[in-house]
């Protein structure tokens, strides 16, 4: 597949966007958004995403929809036992890590499928990269329940059941196929 | 030296137009469009930040020039380590070596993005 088929809909973010009031519910998020989305997104800490609101919307819509975050990891093993570690690669494996993502609490109930649409823009542009860097595939954290019902409908797969935030995992070529088979 | 490559049909027709319009031929076009290509991927690597260029604060910017790879360059320059189980890196390695294929309902929501669920797009 060619990531350039499918084109990312959204867009960096911008001193306007986190002026423009938005609010996901979760204090967490809407204090990331608002103190630390752009500063990140220029200190090179990760790149912030935002889907705006598209021409002739409702205006009673938010200005922003969602955002999202995109940065590289090397997933590795924080304790390996000896007897295992002759079975795993000996070095980390480079994946995209999806840090956050969160849709403004007004566009719950519009049929815009915020959240699915964030996703998937994420992938476009995680297939993109893949093109130039390793990458073995896309990593999210889901902070409760509902986020992990949410990225399993997708494919992601829970990588430990232990503790919150979730680490969950999909392989860059069940992305792939995704597009592909759609 | 002479390259040849295969590019989308309204991508063509954009050098034809511009070459028109600005009375260059296809090849200066062309060589203008990679030289800035060059000088922005250099620049990402460089570590720096591709900006738009802001004349009036309150109207904003003026324009913002960039490529879904320059794009990718950018998110990938920096990584940070992911420290996981042994349990869960096994997991992962499992899943990369026989990579799953897509559901019912990832295959449906690719499609309704590649039609576009929230046209007219934000972009």
């Amino acid at each position: 597949m060619n990531g350039r088929a499918t084109s990312p809909r959204t867009s960096r973010v911008e001193a306007e966007d986190v002026a423009s009031g938005f609010r996901c519910g979760d204090e967490a998020l809407d204090d990331f958004f608002a103190r630390h989305a752009c500063s990140n997104d220029e200190r090179e800490i990760g790149r912030t995403y935002v889907l705006r609101r598209p021409e002739g919307a409702p205006p009673a819509l938010p200005m922003v929809l969602g955002f999202y975050t995109l940065s590289m990891t090397a997933i590795g093993a924080a304790l390996v036992a000896k007897s295992t570690l002759e079975r795993l690669p000996r070095y980390p494996l480079p994946a995209a890590l999806i840090g956050r993502l969160a849709a403004d609490e007004r566009t719950r109930g519009s049929g815009l499928r915020v959240g699915e649409t964030l996703l998937f823009d994420a992938f476009a542009r995680v297939l993109v990269a893949a093109e130039n860097v390793g990458c073995f595939g896309v990593v999210v954290d889901a902070k409760h329940e509902a986020a992990e019902r949410f990225y399993r409908k997708y494919d992601f797969v829970t990588l430990d059941e232990t503790s919150w935030p979730r680490k969950m995992f999909v392989a860059i070529a069940t992305v792939r196929g995704m597009f592909e088979q759609a | 030296m002479r390259l040849e490559a295969t590019v989308p049909d309204s991508r063509a027709q954009a050098i034809e137009r511009l070459a028109d319009e600005l009375g260059l031929s296809k090849s200066q076009v062309v060589d203008e469009a990679v030289s800035m290509f060059i000088q922005a991927v250099s620049a990402v690597r460089g570590g720096r930040r591709l900006v738009a260029v802001a004349t009036d604060q309150r109207s904003g910017p003026d324009c913002l020039i960039t490529t879904p790879t320059l794009v990718s360059l950018e998110w990938t320059a920096t990584s940070s380590p992911l420290q996981v189980s042994s349990e869960a890196l096994e997991r992962v390695r499992a899943l990369v070596a026989a990579p799953p294929a897509p559901g019912t309902a990832a295959r449906a929501a690719a499609a309704r993005f590649k039609k576009g669920a929230l046209k007219p797009a934000a972009e």
